[in-house]
């Protein structure tokens, strides 16, 4: 059966190869670097081949027009190139001088391969190379367009910075750089994709993060065999855990603020080029509770928050399995008065309980997701559209009983409080209604059981995933996870995630 | 390369009390040996007695061997003789699953759903405690915490709403039928006590201070017991005694505010410690198999008794007498004394002669 499906899929795929070839060096005849560049680049009406005289000698200018800025590439390279009359005589020294003298107030990189050429000019960078010169110069002009710096679309915040990250790399390290200034801080670039050659930079304390872990973090993102990287999601599944669950290892964070929080206590934080998400490893679950709001409030409202959170997860995974679980097999635990009512508004519906909660819960999904991808002016339609057919008519018609609706919709608004776990709860969720319509009270626990189990199992970067809960470490429970101490008290000593027990 | 998983001994405590009170809570009143109820609280001095007997040769292991277990000892003396207990103990912990399972599936049969089939259930309990022992050590420590401190919780809430139900004179004089009652459910309650052998395995993957760790497990085990008693008997008197499940009937009597019967939470933290005491018990039967076997296909000795219980208990399914021979008082009395005192005794003595004989053997030839 799995191999028809591996054969399948080996049908419509082909085996994604590394470049595998030697480079190729820059050489002395002009006509030859040109060629080879039109060569590796095609006809694309985008790159241009500017080729002047200077100093006597041929030489030719290229770029990319659309990744640099027109402006810069004239004022700051053509024009000053073209204007320099007193040149030395020997083509290298006359390199030497543009590069030290002429243009020397710009990004520069002494380049000696038509491949890595043939790559900074893809990058927006503009190459001059010359006849008899063995090595051409980049001069890095860069100006692509970008979006300006916004507010966060997925982590909204009721107090602290109102910036998010955006899709450009080098603006996402200085808004790091910008709130730490710590010459501690580190940005290590890696280049993943054999296509799409993405640069992914890992950012850390140096003097916080052990070089063990940095390179694991490393490694794995080598290893990490794609083609083209286009977001965070498609290196995720390499930093995960060993172990398979519907939870992740790998948090994200669209906020530079919570970025610099996270790399201060010790985590790396991972930038990929072209998307305004960042990858936070270690991360351990109870983080799914926290927001930076919490560091903004008063402790004791904090603490009250992240009690709420957890409540909410377990309403939103467990309640509408409980409730089926209860409706069929433990009627007992409930009061006779609240029981009758149940059995008054569930023996009008055709369905079972558990049938009905699934294609409740089933239609809730649906209109969600038809929300959410539908251009906006129609999202809020849908949403009026599923209130009413949900709401009103189905338990008009007798198909939902009213009961039903109320755990629908107090499951929906307690996922919305968990967001960063919606998508497992969501799922969870599903699950725990078959278990518990199956078999009671007793199959959700040991549903319950398992996912205990398969939690514990998972570990992030040698940190266990449910720490400081398990292994039970009550000075990181009380200082800030399940709560949080005031900043006079967290203030006094840096919390490491290094130090928690393994 | 595996990586070898290591617990610490807060975290083998908790595998261990929750282990041990599982096989309390499923206590099932069968058998001749039922002391009137002042006399159940009697027992738990005996039962401290007994484990400690028990439970000699296992803090002399500790004591001379840190670093070591018992197959590892035994391998000292003979690689035969390590296999040979490798395969006993790995029998002993497979039994030891096939009983609480059993026991699961006769309160659930009985109590849970009298009228349903319950091999579903079974079925499910057993898929899901070969997952959780695939996952390792240190995940069952892991989880075994958070389960432990649930467990304390649900109990602690339902002892308080018990607390208006005791009534004092539910209890009888004490020795009302002599001691030999008392004594005798005292050895019963040790005989259950197979979390000695865990500790004898689990030992060199343990660390921290294992002598005190075991201290604080009996101390904590034997007032756990004490407290489920006096409110067992207090809130129902010899009426306990005449239950197949003592303390499930008392969770059944206990209510708080509008909501009532809450044996349903009981349950619930009951089959949540028998998952883990699975768990366990699979994990540790497959560690010893696969360190004097090894192993071909990954997880093998896991899912081979998996299918191995599941075939048992299918063939006990619908016949309350065959739960006589977990039951025995007997035949766990033996078990008992062979596998936590006999078998570790023996072995340290043939380890200590071995060891004289190899030094008297080096003095004469120094010589």
């Amino acid at each position: 059966m799995f191999n028809w499906i591996k054969n399948e899929i080996k049908q419509v795929t082909y085996p994604i190869k590394g470049e595998e070839s030697a480079p190729v060096p820059i050489s002395k005849d002009l006509k030859t670097n040109i060629l080879y560049f039109k060569k590796e680049l095609g006809t694309s009406f985008d790159i241009l081949y500017k080729e002047t005289v200077v100093g006597g000698h041929k030489a030719v200018l290229i770029m990319d027009d659309g990744m640099c800025n027109n402006l810069l590439v004239t004022q700051q390279v053509v024009k000053p190139i073209m204007d320099c009359r007193k040149l030395p005589k020997e083509p290298e020294e006359q390199v030497a001088f543009i590069r030290d003298r002429v243009c020397a107030d710009i990004d520069q990189k002494e380049v000696h391969t038509l491949d890595e050429a043939v790559k900074e000019v893809i990058s927006g960078l503009v190459i001059f190379m010359m006849e008899g010169v063995a090595f051409c110069e980049c001069f890095g002009v860069q100006g692509f367009p970008k979006r300006s710096i916004d507010n966060a679309q997925t982590e909204v915040q009721e107090l602290g910075a109102q910036e998010a990250f955006i899709e450009t790399f080098k603006d996402n390290v200085a808004l790091i750089r910008r709130r730490i200034r710590s010459p501690k801080i580190r940005f290590d670039i890696l280049e993943i994709g054999n296509s799409s050659k993405t640069r992914v930079c890992v950012s850390y304390f140096a003097d916080r993060v052990k070089q063990e872990t940095v390179e694991a973090v490393k490694d794995k993102l080598k290893q990490a065999q794609l083609d083209v990287v286009l977001g965070t999601g498609y290196l995720k599944p390499f930093l995960e855990s060993n172990t398979t669950s519907l939870f992740s290892t790998v948090g994200t964070t669209e906020r530079p603020d919570i970025a610099c929080a996270e790399m201060a206590e010790g985590r790396i934080v991972i930038l990929v080029d072209g998307t305004p998400f960042a990858l936070i490893v270690p991360y351990l679950f109870v983080e799914n509770f926290q927001s930076f709001d919490d560091y903004d409030h008063r402790s004791y409202y904090a603490s009250f928050i992240r009690l709420l959170k957890i409540l909410c997860f377990f309403m939103s995974a467990f309640l509408p399995g409980l409730y089926v679980a209860v409706c069929t097999f433990h009627q007992e635990i409930l009061p006779t008065a609240m029981l009758y009512d149940i059995a008054v508004q569930e023996s009008i519906t055709p369905f079972p309980v558990m049938i009905e909660a699934i294609f409740i819960h089933f239609i809730y999904e649906v209109v969600r997701e038809a929300g959410i991808r539908m251009p906006k002016a129609v999202g809020h339609a849908v949403s009026i559209v599923g209130a009413l057919v949900i709401g009103d008519a189905a338990v008009s018609a007798g198909l939902i009983a009213a009961p039903m609706l109320i755990i629908v919709a107090m499951t929906a608004i307690s996922s919305f409080v968990v967001s960063k776990i919606y998508y497992p709860v969501s799922v969870l969720r599903f699950v725990f209604m078959l278990i518990g319509g199956l078999t009671g009270f007793y199959g959700i626990v040991i549903g319950f059981g398992v996912l205990l189990m398969n939690l514990s199992a998972m570990e992030s970067f040698g940190t266990p995933f449910l720490s400081p809960l398990a292994p039970l470490q009550m000075g990181a429970i009380s200082r800030d996870s399940l709560f949080r101490m005031s900043w006079k008290r967290l203030g006094k000593r840096e919390f490491e995630i290094g130090k928690l027990k393994k | 390369m595996t990586r070898t998983s290591f617990i610490r001994t807060y975290q083998l405590f908790c595998i261990l009390l929750l282990s041990r009170l599982l096989s309390l809570l499923t206590l099932a009143s069968i058998g001749t040996e039922q002391p009137s109820s002042t006399d159940y609280l009697v027992s738990v001095f005996f039962c401290g007695l007994f484990i400690l007997f028990l439970s000699i040769p296992m803090l002399l292991f500790l004591k001379n061997y840190p670093q070591m277990n018992l197959v590892d000892v035994a391998y000292r003396v003979s690689p035969i003789v390590s296999k040979c207990i490798s395969v006993l103990y790995a029998v002993f912990f497979s039994y030891f699953a096939f009983v609480t399972l059993s026991t699961l599936k006769l309160f659930v049969a009985t109590s849970v759903f009298p009228n349903d089939e319950s091999t579903v259930f079974v079925l499910i309990c057993l898929a899901a405690s070969c997952y959780a022992a695939t996952l390792g050590l240190e995940a069952i420590g892991r989880a075994s915490t958070i389960a432990l401190s649930i467990f304390v919780f649900s109990f602690l809430f339902i002892i308080l709403i018990m607390f208006d139900k005791v009534r004092f004179l539910n209890f009888t004089p004490l020795f009302l039928d002599g001691v030999a009652p008392s004594a005798k459910f005292g050895l019963r309650l040790a005989s259950i006590t197979n979390e000695i052998a865990m500790i004898l395995i689990l030992a060199p993957r343990v660390k921290g201070n294992k002598q005190k760790m075991y201290g604080w497990w009996l101390f904590c085990l034997l007032l756990s017991i004490l407290i489920i008693f006096f409110f067992t008997f207090g809130g129902l008197g010899d009426f306990a005694v005449k239950q197949l499940f003592p303390v499930y009937s008392m969770a059944v009597l206990s209510e708080f505010s509008v909501f009532q019967r809450f044996d349903v939470l009981l349950t619930g933290i009951w089959i949540l410690t028998a998952f883990l005491k699975i768990s366990l018990l699979f994990y540790l039967q497959s560690e010893l198999l696969k360190k004097s076997f090894g192993e071909k296909i990954k997880n093998q000795y896991i899912y081979g008794l998996g299918v191995v219980i599941f075939i048992l208990q299918f063939m006990l399914r619908g016949r309350f007498s065959n739960y006589a021979a977990i039951t025995n008082l007997t035949a766990r009395s033996i078990i008992a004394f062979v596998f936590l005192f006999l078998i570790p005794l023996c072995i340290l003595i043939l380890d200590k002669l071995k060891n004289r004989k190899n030094s008297t053997e080096g003095e004469s030839m120094h010589a």
